[in-house]
């Protein structure tokens, strides 16, 4: 990793807090993500890794010193470089798996045509797309919020727990091979520290 | 700055997804099925009071049918797609905090008034199927109706933006009950039937405060003990105290009020967290 004005991702003793929260979540986590990079946050259920992608995005209140490609965290004006995959099933009730990837595709000025989403849902390999998308199984759930995070090949993807299918690890790949940052949380090391080259753990919120 | 595209493909997104909700659908439908029912009710008996009989269960339909449809969709506009993380999705997909209050504002408000419209037109055949013809006061009631229950929505719809769906829908439902007890507060206090220490109080709640609108129709049933429970005559220390319909001035002012209750929701997508 390497520190500086070329940095995706520079944090310096980020502090988040759950909404209306006394206590942060995450404190003091200092890290950078350089550009074309990886990073995975390792921790446990309840180390905050979710909550630190959150405070990062700008979901949740943050404080401390932080760039996400260059501006403050939740800047609108660099979400569309950004590709966000929530972990579980973060999806309105009575809309399909097409639905959300319609959306998604439309809001990012792809168009939400068929043949849009169908290519969308190819590249993750989601069979089950006119299933309502919160009773999807967890497998293809996690498939949808990644597609989600692949649209217009963003510069910097954040992956809140990603199952590593053999698709997610191509597209991690290729998008790091087109100079995309990739930053990633997993509950434990496994095969996506070799894949993205570098980790820093969480425990109880401190990294 | 919101821009049109993001909040109505949202708008347009929420409004497919509650085409699919089972409890909104067979709302619709009842209030169609009881249409049928308060005409048939209605048809039978003496024609003297077929009116007074059809126009009872239709303002019954429009008031507790409508609050539930209002409640329903206003409670759980904000809080749960917060929560499970949809929110967060969409944003960083491309729409601003505020374009998704604004989104769910123009598509919880519109499902609403898409019902009261589906069961304002069953009202109207089911009058003309019994032989009453077209109802014109019924549907000038309807619009003030439609009004009262945007008002619960928005209410509700402000709330979630901080309050769990119960809560929202709890504090809504209060507000409607206030601004019909202002309603005929103000109207008792007029007639001299408050004591003179609560008067000023009552005014002074009344014109800062919203207000239920009430159509000629209800006023009318009200006052001459024909507007069943949801519409009792409002007795107050002992006597009766005549409540007239609402004018102009009421209607301006409330749709002010949902204004004001539609900002509280837009502003409050800002803070919270998704």
């Amino acid at each position: 990793m390497s520190a500086g004005a070329s940095a995706a991702i520079r944090a310096v003793e980020l502090s988040v807090r759950y909404e209306r929260g006394a206590e942060a979540a995450v404190r003091g986590a200092t890290f950078t993500l350089a550009r074309g990079a990886g990073l995975v946050v390792v921790g446990g259920p309840g180390s905050g890794k979710t909550t630190l992608l959150r405070g990062l995005l700008g979901l949740s209140a943050c404080d401390g010193d932080v760039d996400v490609l260059g501006s403050f965290p939740g800047d609108p004006r660099v979400h569309r470089r950004i590709g966000y995959a929530p972990e579980r099933w973060p999806y309105a009730r009575g809309l399909s798996a097409a639905d959300v990837a319609a959306l998604v595709l439309s809001l990012r000025g792809q168009g939400g045509q068929a043949a849009a989403v169908d290519g969308l849902l190819d590249r993750v390999a989601l069979a089950d797309r006119d299933r309502e998308a919160v009773t999807l199984e967890a497998e293809d759930s996690r498939r949808l919020s990644f597609a989600c995070a692949l649209v217009g090949n963003p510069d910097l993807l954040v992956l809140d727990d990603p199952w590593e299918f053999p698709e997610v690890v191509t597209e991690i790949r290729a998008a790091l091979r087109r100079g995309a940052s990739v930053l990633a949380t997993a509950p434990e090391p496994g095969g996506l520290v070799d894949l993205l080259g570098a980790r820093i753990d969480l425990a109880s919120g401190v990294a | 700055m919101i821009t049109a595209t993001p909040t109505l493909l949202a708008a347009r997104a929420d409004l497919r997804s509650l085409r699919r909700r089972g409890w909104l659908v067979m709302a619709a439908g009842g209030g169609v099925v009881a249409s049928v029912l308060i005409a048939v009710i209605a048809a039978f008996g003496a024609e003297a009071a077929r009116t007074d009989r059809f126009r009872t269960g239709a303002s019954s339909l429009l008031l507790l049918g409508g609050l539930v449809v209002a409640v329903g969709v206003g409670a759980t506009a904000l809080n749960r797609d917060a929560d499970n993380g949809f929110f967060g999705l969409v944003h960083i997909a491309g729409i601003r905090r505020e374009a998704i209050g604004l989104s769910r504002v123009m598509s919880r408000v519109g499902a609403l008034l898409v019902v009261v419209a589906l069961w304002a037109i069953s009202l109207q055949a089911a009058s003309v199927a019994i032989g009453r013809g077209l109802d014109g006061p019924l549907a000038v009631h309807t619009l003030a109706m439609a009004e009262n229950l945007s008002l619960v929505t928005l209410v509700a719809i402000a709330g979630s933006t901080v309050l769990g769906a119960t809560t929202a829908g709890v504090i809504a439902v209060g507000v409607n009950l206030a601004a019909q007890a202002f309603a005929n507060l103000r109207a008792a206090a007029e007639q001299g039937l408050v004591a003179t220490v609560w008067r000023n109080v009552v005014s002074g709640a009344y014109l800062a405060l919203p207000r239920i609108v009430d159509s000629p129709l209800i006023a009318d049933l009200r006052n001459r003990g024909e507007g069943g429970p949801i519409a009792r005559r409002f007795e107050i220390n002992g006597a009766f105290a005549t409540v007239q319909a609402s004018g102009i001035v009421t209607v301006l002012w409330t749709l002010l009020w949902c204004g004001a209750f539609a900002a509280l929701a837009v502003n409050g997508t800002r803070g919270r967290s998704f």
